[in-house]
């Protein structure tokens, strides 16, 4: 009997650009893999290793030099309504109501609008801005207006979510916060989620399996079986350890096995 | 009386600025000598200009009926100064505004198509630099000649240059959007169109009232300077007139209500685009105004000054 075919597949892909000085940068150099559905995968390295550049290429942002994309078979042409994303940058429309943000995708797709209320207030609910429905952006702080973008792409019932960066720019705290909004969110709608960071903790709290990018190639793939939700003693397990000592050697971080050690002292 | 003594408080400095500017204005004009010409004043007390001045107006009401008219022997009036200055500001008013309605919606209209379609870029980009570049005050006289020394010839003209200044505005807006919002919206399923029209005119809009503004106080310096040169009727060819007769109480009186009224343009524009952008948090909004209100009464003066020349 043949596996389920994958999601999303990635073959021998390459994307290069030409520098001003003339020199050819290789930002994906040759990347491959699949993705079931349901996954959420992390996509992890340093900056300007191709992370972004992988994900831009999936949401069909991004032209590729080489190989191809897939996802359910057909070949990713263009930016679609089956993979939204979330940005680093504040994407939430300023002139729309946070109902008319989240309705953004229905709306364009043409529901009618008692349709879209009914999808639109599922969600705002489940991100707890019920009560922000009617307000302007301008009045959320930044991180309701994440927790807008994230109704937003789940709203719209894609199959696959991408989302590059989207708490980078938040204090810690309201980023954990946001964390377990997104899982939630994940858990009830089984979606498939590719999260760029260049966070491993962050990568460890989210992640089904973790992808290392560095120079254009991914260099590890690695399934995160810890149980959640993983808390930071679960992160600290042996296995979490392990992980982010993978992690770290493969992006060539000299003190890679201090780190470890001390991560393990505090456990 | 508790409201006026605030006022004055929190606006000390630029009252204490006013009030240096007249009595400044006031010295001088008891200082310099009149003119050799008709002895007419160089510099103009305000007393002269509210009354002599003022009333000689009346000789500008032609219309036989409501007050005398001076030309014919009658006395000058203080009610034929008002109506003089209502029946010209009345045709200015016209020109303007419906040259700025004209080319203001054909400009955005235009900056629209031209950003979107490769096509009209190609055709449009080569003559709107052009006509951006052609001093406009200096082609007057052409379209004079061209539609007549009239308000169609004038409203044209003022039409033209709006126009081109909100063509080119409007295309730097758009430019300016950034980029991740069209995608977002790409990526959340809308067509190009729909990215257009949904989210990249809508974010462009607040760059755009900059360029409105400015407009505004270029359509006054438009018409003002048409009907210096061309026309008979309309506060400039008061102004015309005023520099004919050397009267320089009725040049400083023209240019006051030349300003007052580009101030209430801005005014009334400015509220109307403040309901159009009102979702910018409000800093933002205040932010965007000052400038280009500040820079559209430049533009009015210059005009004003260039006329008076």
């Amino acid at each position: 009997m043949s596996a389920p075919l994958p999601l999303v597949r990635f073959d021998d892909v390459r994307c290069e650009f030409e520098h001003r000085s003339g020199a050819t940068v290789h930002a994906l150099n040759g990347v491959s893999f699949d993705v079931p559905a349901g996954q959420f995968v992390c996509i992890l390295g340093r900056s300007g290793h191709g992370k972004t550049t992988l994900l831009r290429v999936l949401a069909g942002l991004q032209a590729t030099s080489g190989g191809s994309v897939r996802v359910r078979e057909r070949e990713v042409a263009g930016p679609g309504s089956d993979r939204p994303m979330v940005f680093q940058q504040d994407t939430v429309f300023p002139w729309m109501h946070v109902r008319a943000n989240v309705e953004f995708a229905l709306r364009v797709k043409g529901l009618a609008k008692s349709e879209r209320h009914a999808i639109s207030d599922r969600w705002l609910e489940a991100v707890g801005l019920t009560q922000f429905a009617e307000s302007w952006p301008r009045e959320l702080s930044g991180g309701m207006r994440k927790r807008v973008a994230l109704a937003a792409v789940f709203a719209s019932d894609a199959d696959v979510l991408l989302m590059d960066e989207p708490f980078g720019s938040l204090d810690y705290f309201t980023r954990r916060g946001l964390h377990d909004v997104l899982l939630e969110l994940w858990t009830a709608a089984g979606k498939t989620i590719f999260f760029v960071t260049h966070d491993i903790e962050e990568s460890l709290i989210l992640a089904d399996r973790i992808l290392v990018m560095s120079d254009g190639l991914l260099v590890e793939d690695i399934p995160v079986e810890l149980p959640r939700p993983r808390s930071e003693e679960i992160r600290a397990s042996d296995r979490g350890v392990e992980i982010t000592r993978t992690i770290l050697e493969r992006l060539g971080v000299e003190q890679a096995m201090d780190v470890s050690e001390r991560m393990i002292v505090r456990e | 009386m508790n409201r006026i003594v605030a006022f004055a408080r929190a606006n000390a400095v630029a009252l204490a600025t006013w009030a240096v500017i007249i009595g400044g204005w006031e010295v001088a004009a008891h200082l310099v000598p009149p003119s050799q010409i008709q002895g007419s004043p160089i510099v103009p007390s305000l007393e002269f200009i509210w009354t002599d001045t003022l009333k000689s107006l009346s000789g500008s009401w032609t219309i036989h009926m409501w007050a005398p008219n001076p030309a014919e022997g009658g006395r000058e009036t203080y009610l034929g100064a008002v109506l003089a200055i209502g029946y010209h500001s009345y045709h200015t008013l016209l020109r303007v505004l419906l040259g700025l309605l004209i080319g203001g919606a054909v400009g955005v209209l235009t900056g629209f198509l031209v950003s979107y379609s490769r096509v009209v870029r190609w055709i449009a980009w080569g003559p709107l630099n052009f006509l951006r570049m052609v001093p406009l005050l200096a082609a007057i006289p052409l379209f004079a000649f061209w539609l007549g020394a009239n308000t169609r010839g004038t409203t044209t003209f003022i039409a033209l240059g709006v126009w081109v200044l909100l063509s080119i505005a409007t295309m730097n807006a758009i430019r300016n959007v950034p980029n991740y919002f069209a995608e977002s919206a790409r990526t959340l399923g809308a067509s190009r169109l729909q990215t257009y029209l949904r989210v990249v005119i809508p974010r462009a809009l607040p760059e755009l009232r900059t360029a409105l503004l400015l407009s505004a106080g270029l359509s006054w310096s438009m018409g003002v300077g048409s009907e210096y040169i061309g026309l008979r009727t309309g506060l400039g060819s008061i102004m015309a007139s005023a520099e004919a007769t050397a009267n320089t109480g009725r040049m400083i009186l023209m240019a006051v209500l030349i300003v007052g009224y580009a101030l209430l343009t801005f005014a009334l524009l400015n509220s109307l685009f403040s309901r159009m952008v009102h979702w910018l948090p409000r800093q933002e909004r205040q932010t965007r105004t000052a400038a280009p209100a500040a820079a559209g009464v430049g533009a009015v003066g210059a005009g004003v000054a260039a006329t008076g020349e």
